[in-house]
């Protein structure tokens, strides 16, 4: 959940799943973004905190969960984490959408009878791109896209 | 003398209610009347569209036409007017306008819109007692909302 809006992710971009309680200010200098400003230490690295209320532009909310991304030092902090489930099919973005979301999302699952926007690991990436962790950055490719399970 | 050609036919339109005022749609752009329960919302960036409805297997998104069309959408909520709607760049897909009341098919002649009406008005009914704008969806949807 984000806000009141609930989200799907595909499994194999999220690496871990951790509480949300030890994050740290951006440092000045660091390279921040609109909607990263935290980051939080984990096996040893750093990572860059991306605000989902932030980049969907939902009202914000303190955190309570990290998603970190597979392949990427980048966690998206997000609220309660629900489950897994399978998605069988994935329906398109309607046409009359044609803004930011587009880049959001993946498209749309019906979840429970639940119109549910399915996000793009790669739109927590960008801000990365002015983060120095000192880390060696990853190719956006390298976080693996959702499989689609034919119904 | 008159050329047969030359006179206009009516067409088919479905008249809808949208606060104090009737709109028409050309009847072949529309697909149903549905009563429907819940617009879902999922964050966006198009302040015109209100939220999506799951139709049919279908997600179709809700267009806010009253913030267009100034008008107060005062009345029953739950009812759509599912039509096909055009973009000027080719896709088209249905898309769902809540309407305050029951809806009519009449058969009419259009006729040219007139005065500075905005670009989404396409023509005008001359009904008994009322004048009806006749509403192109793609651009109305596509529109600046109306202060």
């Amino acid at each position: 959940m984000v806000g009141s809006h609930r989200f799907a992710i595909a499994a194999n971009a999220i690496e871990e799943i951790r509480g949300a309680e030890r994050l740290m200010p951006l440092s000045p200098g660091a390279g921040g973004s609109r909607v990263a400003h935290h980051t939080f230490d984990a096996r040893g690295r750093r990572f860059l905190a991306v605000d989902a209320h932030l980049l969907l532009r939902i009202a914000e909310a303190p955190p309570q969960h990290i998603l970190v991304l597979g392949g990427a030092d980048v966690g998206v902090l997000v609220g309660t984490v629900d489950r897994m489930h399978d998605i069988r099919e994935i329906f398109p973005l309607p046409f009359a959408l044609r803004g930011e979301e587009r880049r959001w999302y993946r498209g749309l699952a019906l979840i429970d009878g639940q119109i549910t926007p399915v996000l793009d690991p790669a739109v927590f990436l960008g801000s990365r791109e002015t983060f120095r962790s000192g880390i060696a950055p990853v190719a956006v490719d390298q976080v693996r896209p959702l499989e689609v399970v034919p119904a | 003398m008159t050329v047969l050609s030359q006179v206009p036919r009516p067409s088919a339109f479905v008249l809808f209610p949208l606060g104090e005022k009737r709109f028409a749609l050309p009847a072949e752009s529309v697909a149903e009347l549905a009563v429907s329960g819940k617009v879902q919302s999922i964050p966006h960036t198009n302040p015109l569209i209100g939220g999506l409805l799951l139709r049919r297997g279908r997600i179709v998104p809700v267009c806010d036409a009253a913030r267009v069309l100034a008008t107060s959408a005062t009345g029953p909520k739950g009812l759509y007017l599912i039509a096909n709607r055009r973009f000027e760049d080719g896709p088209q897909e249905w898309t769902a306008i809540g309407v305050t009341g029951d809806c009519e098919l009449c058969n009419a002649v259009m006729l040219p819109p007139t005065g500075k009406l905005p670009s989404y008005v396409v023509g005008l009914l001359s009904l008994e007692e009322e004048i009806v704008e006749v509403l192109d969806l793609g651009r109305l949807a596509s529109s600046e909302v109306r202060k």
